[in-house]
């Protein structure tokens, strides 16, 4: 019988795909819900390939694992995981730029003003140095170290955090294995209709191959692109960002490893977009992002296997999207995760985060009942809010240049630029200020990190840098450089660490 | 600092907590930093400091002692405001205790629907303090890292920061001086109260700190915001475009939240008070007991609760992840809680 009040209890969540975005969910409602009578199916059909979304993560990913239950230790050896302590940007602000967005601070605040405006007073000091020198993952990235840090907060050793670079493709059966562990029945089938219910507009099933249906209260749609339920039941509609992130196409290709093991993700800008790699234990992870208007497929993917640093894997796999998110992730009784709910290139690594913050937010405003108008609605608003600061910020990449060799990068430098970045950036070109929000993924240190990294120099100081003497600000600088290099020097090797921790057979 | 004068003119004790956080942590400014204190009636009069007191004290060099000794203080765990349905506290500190990423009013929510349980704000030590220790010894709250605001004497507050200023420079003069025709900025610390047409925010050569005598502690929280807003947006005194319209966004967003509070504390009805962010407020409260925060808040979560509680709002259902927590646990747990604030109440009676 299908049950289409509202005041019916919600004890059946089905979720459409398997992948990244699908176990993550399972895992995710499983540990934290499973034992309050919930029951979660899961249905993926092996003849449907996945994506594997996100091979380099953020910080938060420990926080979910954690939250969830993973061993560390376990989850990296089953996914042949490294650890990652900041991306490398090189060729953005110029040919030839590098600089690390780290998982930290730079230095230390002091009487309440931001450590960069006191380096900014003597920038261009040989003496003083790059801001890059007081951040001390910055310093371990550059030497390929690692160490956990510390929660002394007195500790230079406490002003940084992590997280991994992994193999999307184990990734998934990791979590599914601890998804299963928890309660989630797991069914082979591939969906070839979805009922409705009329009157309230409501999937309650799937019909699968076999003739075998699947009734659900709530439904997670973790089929990417496509949008199975989300858009292809719901019509739920699409926002379209490529007016300001205009990269619609992704080659892809693994590779051997070669040379040290490094902490870091890097992202080099091309002529018409940017290539990643990813150093995982087992060998590297390579793919090139551009638009296809200002470059060929063909050019895109001599330009990835023409830098690959060892032999190639496999062949090079090419992926389409559209930026941009759906105009609800959450409409009536479907949820949409993963792909299905938008996509934002991986440049600074969030298509994970996206995942995440999608199941965490539906575990804590998970409803009861089908009358959850307004758990949907804050949903949606919150979502929304993520979406677009982490958009805001990649744009901030592309815009925040001085290349101007490509007609691409002098379409991206002179573009438009949402207001809500245009006042940011005018800012803090003025004067050193960064607007913070509560809410949104990356705070203060990461837009200090790519604005000054891509050369965004600000005209002035906060003023309260001039309570201190012009000396006494030097000296700490000094002893602060001097503090970040030694103890980064204490650091062990990434690869003996990860060797040692994950007993983790790290390719030679 | 580019030259010119900053003028700073209003009531002496808004007068004085601009200027000294303006004079402390912009030592450019020096003389150049004119306050214009005008007394204020009513000797006695109490001023609340909310529990941003020990950062900002802190950073304009003064100790929580000294301020207490000075201005005559005291320790104080909440803030009582006039409401439609009498005085109110709010305390500043947490309700229970969260568990498991899950707030204590979900707990309270279940336990509550298989014994019945106290009052959910009973379960508040700060309030349960407050009522059993007349006077609460600052070195205790101190160590209970329990936040905590302080209860001043206006006028001697006032004084004390006056002295702050003028130790780094700051000129005072009496209020009955015009502004000084050289001032490159008048930080006018009254004009909100004075023009109805005045809003709070910079406009030219004018900054408008906002008022509020009617909320204890907000008063004294809008005149430290707005300091520190312009210390942390003005590397100099031009002030273009973009950095007055990010103080006026900022001081725009202050004043919505505060005025959120204001309407559930006082309306007789608070649905029908036509705000968009506080609407989302009472409707996900009443939906599921969660309360959602914008970017910019005043109030801290503890006093929403305990406000929306107040005014009669419930959730209809807690969340899911209290279920998690088994029931022999969960009671054990609350019965803990109720003993620890008995025992509060028992060691004021004996004391």
């Amino acid at each position: 019988m299908v049950v289409s009040d509202t005041a019916a209890k919600i004890n059946r969540v089905v979720i459409v795909g398997g992948g990244t975005a699908g176990w993550m969910t399972a895992a995710g409602l499983a540990s934290m819900l499973g034992t309050t009578g919930l029951k979660i199916t899961l249905v993926e059909s092996e003849a449907i390939g996945v994506v594997g979304v996100g091979e380099a993560t953020l910080p938060h990913l420990k926080l979910f694992n954690d939250t969830i239950g993973v061993n560390e230790a376990e989850f990296m050896a089953a996914t042949s995981a490294t650890f990652k302590l900041g991306i490398e940007f090189v060729n953005w602000g110029r040919k030839g730029d590098s600089y690390i967005h780290p998982f930290g601070e730079f230095g230390l605040p002091n009487a309440g003003v931001a450590f960069h405006h006191y380096w900014r007073k003597f920038a261009g000091d040989p003496q003083v140095g790059p801001l890059d020198d007081y951040s001390l993952p910055v310093r371990a990235c550059r030497m390929g170290k690692f160490q956990p840090p510390s929660d002394d907060p007195r500790s230079v050793l406490s002003t940084y955090r992590y997280a991994y670079q992994f193999d999307a493709l184990q990734y998934a059966p990791f979590m599914r294995s601890h998804a299963e562990a928890r309660g989630v029945t797991r069914l082979e089938g591939k969906v070839t209709d979805v009922a409705m219910d009329a009157e309230s507009g409501r999937v309650t099933g799937l019909m699968l191959e076999d003739g075998r249906r699947v009734d659900g209260d709530l439904f997670v749609d973790c089929t990417g692109f496509f949008g199975l339920l989300i858009e292809q039941q719901m019509n739920t509609g699409y926002d379209d960002w490529s007016e300001w992130l205009p990269a619609d196409r992704a080659v892809a290709a693994p590779c051997r490893s070669k040379g040290p093991l490094l902490p870091f993700t890097r992202a080099t800008a091309n002529d018409a977009g940017w290539s990643w790699r990813i150093p995982l234990q087992h060998r590297t992870g390579n793919g090139h992002v551009y638009s296809s208007h200002f470059l060929s497929d063909d050019a895109a993917c001599d330009t990835l296997m023409g830098n690959l640093e060892g032999e190639a894997l496999a062949d090079p796999r090419f992926l389409r999207f559209v930026t941009g998110k759906r105009r609800k992730l959450w409409n009536r009784n479907v949820v949409a995760i993963g792909l299905s709910g938008g996509f934002l290139e991986p440049l600074e690594s969030t298509s994970i985060y996206l995942i995440q913050e999608g199941v965490s937010k539906l575990l804590e405003l998970f409803p009861e009942t089908h009358d959850c108008a307004v758990e949907t609605a804050e949903y949606n608003r919150w979502m929304d809010l993520q979406f677009e600061r982490i958009r805001d910020f990649l744009i901030l990449h592309y815009n925040a240049t001085e290349r101007d060799d490509t007609d691409f990068w002098n379409h991206m430098r002179t573009m438009r630029v949402p207001d809500s970045l245009g006042e940011r950036l005018s800012l803090f070109r003025d004067h050193g200020h960064v607007s913070a929000y509560e809410h949104g993924l990356f705070l203060v240190p990461s837009w200090i990190a790519v604005l000054i990294g891509q050369r965004v120099m600000p005209a002035d100081v906060d003023a309260r840098t001039g309570g201190v003497e012009d000396a006494h600000i030097r000296k700490h600088l000094s002893g602060l450089r001097s503090h970040m290099e030694s103890a980064a020097q204490g650091m062990e090797d990434h690869a003996a660490y990860l060797s040692r921790f994950a007993n983790a057979k790290v390719a030679a | 600092m580019t030259g010119g004068v900053v003028a700073i003119a209003g009531p002496a004790h808004r007068v004085a907590i601009v200027g000294a956080i303006l004079a402390k942590g912009w030592p450019s400014l020096g003389r150049n930093l004119v306050l214009m204190p005008q007394s204020t009636a009513g000797a006695g009069v109490k001023l609340i400091a909310r529990p941003d007191h020990l950062r900002v004290h802190a950073e304009i060099g003064l100790s929580v002692d000294r301020v207490v000794q000075d201005a005559a203080g005291s320790g104080v765990l909440s803030a009582l405001y006039e409401s439609a349905i009498g005085p109110l506290r709010l305390p500043f500190a947490a309700i229970g205790a969260s568990r498991g990423g899950v707030d204590f009013q979900h707990y309270w929510a279940r336990a509550n629907a298989i014994r019945p349980l106290r009052d959910l704000p009973d379960f508040s030590i700060a309030l349960a303090l407050e009522t059993a220790v007349k006077k609460l010894p600052l070195s205790g709250l101190m160590k209970a890292q329990m936040p905590f605001g302080l209860s001043l004497d206006r006028d001697r507050y006032a004084q004390l920061l006056l002295g702050v200023a003028k130790g780094s420079g700051a000129q005072i003069v009496p209020s009955a001086h015009s502004v000084p025709s050289e001032a490159v900025l008048t930080i006018d610390c009254d004009g909100e109260r004075r023009s109805a047409k005045q809003s709070a925010g910079w406009t030219g050569q004018r900054i408008t700190v906002a008022t509020r005598d009617d909320l204890p502690g907000i008063d004294w929280q809008l005149c430290v915001n707005a300091a520190r807003r312009l210390l942390s947006l003005a590397s100099n005194l031009d002030g273009n475009d973009a950095v007055q319209c990010e103080y006026s966004r900022l001081s725009a967003w202050e004043g919505e939240r505060i005025a959120d509070m204001h309407a559930v504390l006082i309306s007789a009805d608070p649905h029908s008070a036509g705000r968009s962010a506080l609407s989302r407020k009472l409707e996900l409260f009443a939906a599921c007991g969660r309360i959602p925060t914008e970017d910019f808040e005043v109030f801290s979560h503890p006093e929403w609760l305990c406000a929306l509680w107040a005014r009669g709002i419930r959730p209809r259902r807690f969340d899911r992840m209290a279920n998690v927590l088994p029931e022999r646990e969960l009671l054990k747990w609350i019965a803990a809680l109720e003993h620890q604030i008995d025992q509060i109440a028992k060691g004021s009676r004996a004391a």
